[in-house]
């Protein structure tokens, strides 16, 4: 910017003024002026017109691209923003600083390691916010983190590392980095497509996402499936169009004009729908239709209307004390009360209410320690507290957002919402809670968490008890008659392969009978009917069994065949097994009689079950639920960690460690490391009338009120019936006792007031008794007493 | 703040007042001689020998009787159980209201708040029901309404005790309502947010002048004159 500034005005000078000497103190002055400005970020010079942004792109070797060319490199942020916004400016600001030491204020939400397989939630923040953990302290490198959360990460920061700071291990030379998406939050077109960069991220197409991501062009090609020491220069693959394709852009060139520049339709202000991509949140299981948005999007208000910031982005998060540590953002301006009330900030400075249009809220009767004791969020931010906390997703927790053919939204982690806590000032907030949950090494007080590829290495199928049954129908699937599908039955489910490759089980519509030990069986699903996968016929009469004897053949050459096999197959029916021998089927008699075929391992002399009673049970435990581990799994993975390298291993999950006790059994503890993690919320906020207290007192103040007594049950990947569950109250740090009498007392609160009325009333009445008494013998209208 | 330093001031200069008037009663003049003059170890020593003294059983047995006394005349039968009641909410009320108010910067709050709340209930009944049946017995006589007449170039010389005492009982009721009324209020879904820091205001000073009024009260109705 200084380079034109300076070659303008230097130009116009040479124009205008001819003698040299006066014409370089001219260039002298202005470039100083220039460059004054450009130190100045927050210098605006008065229109409220956001200048039209037909702009050259720029790739990230500051060269112009011509989309016509071949392979073109995709758009760089850094050099096409450049000319006129400070990209070293902009990688100051609040989402892009949490690496560096600025002040982080009131705990935010936090990026949740989650690894369905081994049980693990783990909150992690490069904010030192208490109760997180820094993804360098997990292991987790610069690299794994942007593979993680890049998804709704919005580019610079940790996904932009400093060439020395890129661990051994990781693949930048290959993916790129991913530098501040700018277009991400101030593309107004509707073609900015999160799911895009979302996908472009998981192929580690890191440099190409926010080309692919605003629709300036198309991207191909997978930089995950590309060597390690492949470089942009490279190109493409001649040898593999199919496979190993190199990304590649292809500019949508209707977008460009004959000098190559693009117009992009740009936002000074974000559309809310730009930060709802990694904002969202909504109540798990709640209908779309039920959704009621923010009072102020209703209102016609965008988030970045109170959330604003300078080219700086040092954002206004609007949360009363922010003013303290950036006094410059005038956060204290834009919070509830700033906007409503008015007052004065920390600091002193006046605020004056109504900005916006905000109205006025009046409180008719709510007494001032309200107002002391809550924020404003208590009452009119978040679901209405309920009997037992309810669920929430986010987008960031729980990868919402992103659309396409495969479901990328998880249930877990399981967060909830609210808990009310206290905040910084003393004042409760509601905050959303969620319960770690983590494999680690325990060394005297301290635990040190575990990776999930370590835990899942030594754990091996223990945290895989369907893996089994994959195998066994993906076998069967390919033998079975066309469209027949291999279904396993069991404790009244059925579970079948997924689309994924993975294994589904819904409720079976005959359920398993009860007071009966539950049967596996597999059975073929075809146009909507079950039938055992073997029907029932006599093995010993020779010309009926010629056909069932074939499909017996082909299901255990099937068996024989899959890969993993613990055994050689075997099939018992009515007093007679069968099982391949040279590629023929083996017909001989026993003594077991079942009266279904009953297929098994045979393991030299002694026969095992097709599907060991573990992973059955395991997978019935789990079916249906949210939770992916069981407390035997748990058991067993703390041995054989143990096994593989001798130390005291501890599982954190559902608010307790567990631990093996001196007899090999689970114990559970409650040491405050299991303790919840909460983080306070704002949105959504909820209209007047139904803000909490509309009702009247009785709406918090009662023996039965959800505010202070709602459960919350500590959630998380464990099926256990051990888990903590804490009431509202422990959370705010006051006592159960006290608050069920006091609410209690508000049964009586009507008839208190009836009585202080009549109180009232007559006290007045002799008051007024004596005061025109007095006063009417005083002047004589009343004959005086003698 | 401002409440706090206007409590403690009152508090010391109605305390000291009333004292320093009794020590000046207790002190026997001289024969044909001018009053004593105010001796301010003279009083030191007497109002500690008054302090201990109060801890007395002797003392405490006195005042009893004296409030036996009382009540028989003016609260007979069960009435006595009603104003011991009153009393007895009065003192809860005045001790953690002032007590809160004073050396605590959060104000009332927990099971103090739940009993002031409760007791203040039942003040106001009973203070409503002690007016019904004693106010005639506070009226103003003739001599005394006279006092009134000449509002406009007022004359409080030779007000009598008996005069100031139906003062002080009318002043107690009269701010005893605005203690009700401010509490009431702010209950009722009436007046806005803003006005409960006006209405807890005027309950605190209200509350001081009743107590004012009250200690006064009793000082000059239960507590014996020395004997000079």
């Amino acid at each position: 910017m200084r380079d034109r500034t300076a070659y303008r005005n230097k130009s116009t000078s040479d124009t205008i003024l001819s003698p040299a000497l006066i014409s370089s103190i001219l260039a002298f002055l202005v470039f100083t002026g220039a460059s004054f400005a450009s130190t100045n970020p927050s210098k605006w010079a008065g229109s409220r017109v956001s200048p039209v942004h037909q702009i050259p792109l720029r790739d990230e070797y500051n060269q112009l691209i011509v989309p016509t060319e071949t392979s073109p490199l995709p758009f760089s942020a850094r050099f096409s923003c450049a000319p006129c916004h400070d990209y070293s400016v902009v990688k100051g600001g609040w989402h892009f600083n949490a690496t560096t030491d600025v002040p982080s204020g009131r705990p935010g939400e936090p990026w949740i390691l989650l690894d369905e397989r081994t049980g693990t939630q783990i909150p992690l923040s490069y904010r030192p916010w208490k109760g997180m953990w820094n993804p360098a302290a997990l292991g987790l490198s610069n690299w794994d983190f942007t593979l993680l959360f890049g998804r709704h990460f919005p580019g610079g920061s940790v996904a932009e590392p400093a060439d020395g700071e890129m661990t051994p291990e990781s693949r930048w030379n290959v993916s790129g980095k991913i530098e501040i998406n700018c277009l991400g939050c101030h593309n107004a077109s509707r073609m900015q497509n999160p799911s895009e960069w979302a996908k472009q991220v998981l192929r580690e197409n890191f440099r190409w996402a926010a080309t692919a991501a605003s629709g300036l062009g198309e991207v191909g090609g997978m930089s995950s499936r590309l060597r390690p020491t492949w470089d942009l220069f490279d190109g493409p693959n001649p040898d593999d169009s199919e496979w190993a394709v190199a990304p590649s852009v292809k500019y949508n060139r209707t977008l460009f004009d004959s000098k190559h520049k693009v117009f992009l339709d740009l936002n000074y202000k974000p559309d809310d729908a730009r930060c709802l991509a990694c904002h969202s949140s909504a109540p798990a299981g709640q209908v779309k239709r039920d959704f009621d948005d923010d009072v102020h999007t209703a209102a016609g208000i965008k988030c970045a209307e109170c959330h604003r910031n300078d080219l700086s982005h040092a954002m206004v998060r609007g949360y009363e004390g922010e003013g303290g540590l950036n006094p410059a953002a005038a956060g204290e301006d834009f919070t509830c009360r700033g906007c409503h009330l008015g007052g004065e900030t920390a600091g002193g400075k006046s605020i004056v209410p109504g900005r916006l249009g905000a109205p006025r809220p009046v409180h008719k009767g709510l007494p001032e320690v309200h107002f002391k004791r809550l924020n404003c969020t208590v009452c009119h931010s978040g679901p209405l507290p309920a009997k037992e906390t309810p669920r929430v997703r986010t987008a960031r927790a729980n990868r919402l957002g992103i659309f396409g053919a495969a479901d990328w939204s998880t249930e877990l982690p399981s967060i909830g919402e609210p808990v009310y806590v206290r905040d910084a000032n003393k004042k409760l907030a509601p905050n959303r809670v969620v319960w770690p949950a983590y494999w680690a090494k325990v060394s005297g007080k301290s635990l040190t968490p575990l990776k999930p590829a370590d835990v899942l290495a030594a754990a091996g199928e223990i945290l895989l008890p369907e893996t089994p049954v994959l195998k066994i129908l993906a076998a069967l699937n390919g033998l079975i008659e066309v469209d027949g599908t291999a279904v396993l039955s069991y404790g009244g489910r059925l579970y079948e392969i997924n689309i994924d490759g993975g294994l589904s089980s819904t409720a079976d519509a005959e359920p398993a009978p009860k007071n009966a030990a539950p049967v596996a069986q597999i059975l073929v699903r075809k146009d909507g009917q079950f039938t055992p996968l073997v029907l029932d016929f006599d093995p010993a009469n020779a010309e009926t069994a010629v056909e069932p004897e074939a499909r017996i053949q082909k299901i255990l050459e099937g068996l024989t065949a899959m890969d993993g096999a613990p055994g050689r197959p075997v099939l018992i029916f009515k007093g007679w097994q069968y099982r391949i021998a040279v590629s023929a089927l083996d017909k001989s008699e026993r003594k077991e009689a079942p009266a279904a075929p009953e297929i098994l391992w045979a393991k030299g002399d002694q026969n095992g079950p097709l599907i060991p009673a573990f992973n059955l049970r395991t997978m019935a435990a789990l079916a249906g639920s949210d939770q992916t581990l069981t407390e035997e799994q748990v058991e067993l993975v703390l041995k054989a960690l143990a096994a593989k390298a001798p130390a005291d291993y501890a599982y954190i999950a559902a608010g307790r460690m567990f631990r093996l006790g001196k007899k090999g059994a689970l114990e559970a503890v409650s040491p405050d490391t299991a303790a919840p993690l909460t983080w306070p919320i704002a949105h959504r906020v909820r209209p007047a009338r139904q803000a909490l207290g509309v009702n009247g007192c009785t709406d918090c103040h009662s023996g039965g009120s959800k505010f202070f007594f709602a459960r919350t049950r500590a959630a998380g990947p464990l099926k256990t019936d051990r888990a903590v569950v804490r009431s509202a109250v422990s959370f705010m740090g006051l006592t159960m006792p006290f608050h069920k009498l006091f609410g209690l007392s508000f049964l009586v609160r009507p008839w208190f007031k009836v009585a202080l009325g009549i109180a009232a009333f007559l006290i007045i009445s002799i008051l007024a008794v004596l005061f025109l008494t007095t006063l009417g013998r005083a002047s004589g209208l009343i004959e005086k007493r003698r | 703040m401002l409440f706090t330093i206007i409590t403690i001031l009152a508090l010391l200069g109605v305390l000291f007042r009333q004292t320093a008037l009794r020590y000046r009663d207790s002190q026997t003049p001289a024969a044909d001689g001018p009053a004593p003059k105010f001796a301010w170890n003279g009083y030191g020593a007497w109002l500690a020998a008054r302090a201990k003294s109060a801890f007395q059983f002797d003392t405490v047995r006195k005042a009893g009787a004296e409030f036996e006394r009382w009540t028989a005349r003016y609260y007979p039968g069960w009435m006595k159980w009603l104003f011991a009641a009153f009393v007895l909410c009065f003192l809860y009320l005045a001790g953690s209201g002032f007590f809160f108010a004073v050396f605590i910067a959060r104000g009332i709050y927990g099971l103090p708040l739940v009993g002031h709340v409760v007791l203040g209930g039942l003040f106001a009944v009973l203070l409503a029901a002690l007016l019904l049946w004693r106010a005639r017995d506070y009226r103003f006589d003739e001599r005394e309404e006279a006092v009134f007449e000449r509002v406009a170039c007022p004359v409080f010389k030779n007000v009598s005790k008996a005069f100031v005492r139906k003062l002080l009982f009318w002043t107690f009721a009269f701010f005893g309502l605005v203690l009700i009324l401010t509490a009431l209020l702010s209950m009722l879904p009436i007046l806005p947010a803003d006005a409960q820091p006006t209405l807890i205001l005027f309950h605190k000073y209200s509350a001081l002048i009743a107590l004012l009024a009250a200690v006064v009260f009793v000082d000059m109705t239960f507590i014996p004159a020395p004997r000079p």
